[in-house]
């Protein structure tokens, strides 16, 4: 049974500042009489509880002072914290890998599946919508007409970190389309020398 | 580009230390609650000290 307890304002914060955070001192006597005085991890400000109000106090047998107040900030707000930091985190660090290597496979399934088409090279120049380390990427743009239904494709290569110009020495491109998407596709620059 | 990677990287990598630290402490806290004793009692008085 609890028998008192104390709020205590947090030894590094102060109580002129916003910032002051109060962390409840408890005392409560275990099942096998003993009386246990002891302070909470979790603060908070203003305080999370009220005088008088009454708690539940969870403490560990074979260590009485290791105990909290059972509370769903105080039990499991450490773990979401760090879970949900740890997830933007790993959003961001590890979003461009899982694109990459869907990427990857796009162009392996592309290469094995795609159905190879001959398009129009109609302009080659920098992509100024991209720039990384203040330098835009070159793109090939090329276009195909697809006879059966009269429909004009266009389609953009991946981006290219050099001047491809003087190595394009025809006209026409090959292209690698999904024959069920054909917002899905592949232009092959595998003639352009690769970038060391 | 390298940088970016860098910088890449070590997000990914501070994000499964965090999400490790994060489970850590979940399966500790659930073991915690699961062999706790409970108890209840009340808040008497506050104090500065």
């Amino acid at each position: 049974m609890v028998t008192e307890n104390i709020w205590r304002l947090s030894p590094s914060s102060r109580r002129d500042t916003s910032s002051s955070v109060f962390y409840p001192r408890i005392r409560f006597r275990t099942d096998d009489g003993q009386d246990i005085t002891t302070i909470t991890n979790t603060g908070s400000y203003p305080p999370a509880h009220h005088i008088n109000e009454a708690v539940t106090i969870l403490y560990d047998p074979q260590q009485p002072y290791h105990a909290v107040i059972r509370s769903f900030a105080e039990l499991w707000m450490l773990p979401l914290v760090f879970s949900g930091l740890g997830l933007l985190f790993l959003s961001i660090g590890a979003g461009p890998i899982v694109w990459k290597g869907l990427r990857i496979r796009k162009i392996a399934w592309l290469r094995e599946n795609g159905r190879r088409i001959t398009a129009d090279i109609t302009h080659v120049g920098l992509n100024t919508s991209l720039t990384v380390n203040g330098e835009h990427p070159y793109r090939i743009l090329c276009q195909w007409l697809d006879p059966a239904v009269n429909q004009m494709h266009t389609f953009k290569s991946e981006s290219i970190w050099f001047n491809p110009g003087q190595y394009i020495h025809g006209k026409t491109v090959e292209v690698l389309v999904d024959p069920t998407n054909p917002h899905r596709y592949l232009v092959v620059t595998d003639f352009l020398p690769r970038v060391v | 580009m390298r940088t970016l990677r860098l910088f890449i990287g070590l997000f990914a990598v501070v994000g499964l230390i965090f999400v490790s630290a994060g489970i850590g402490i979940f399966l500790h806290t659930r073991r915690f609650v699961a062999t706790a004793v409970s108890v209840s009692g009340w808040l008497r008085r506050i104090s500065g000290g």
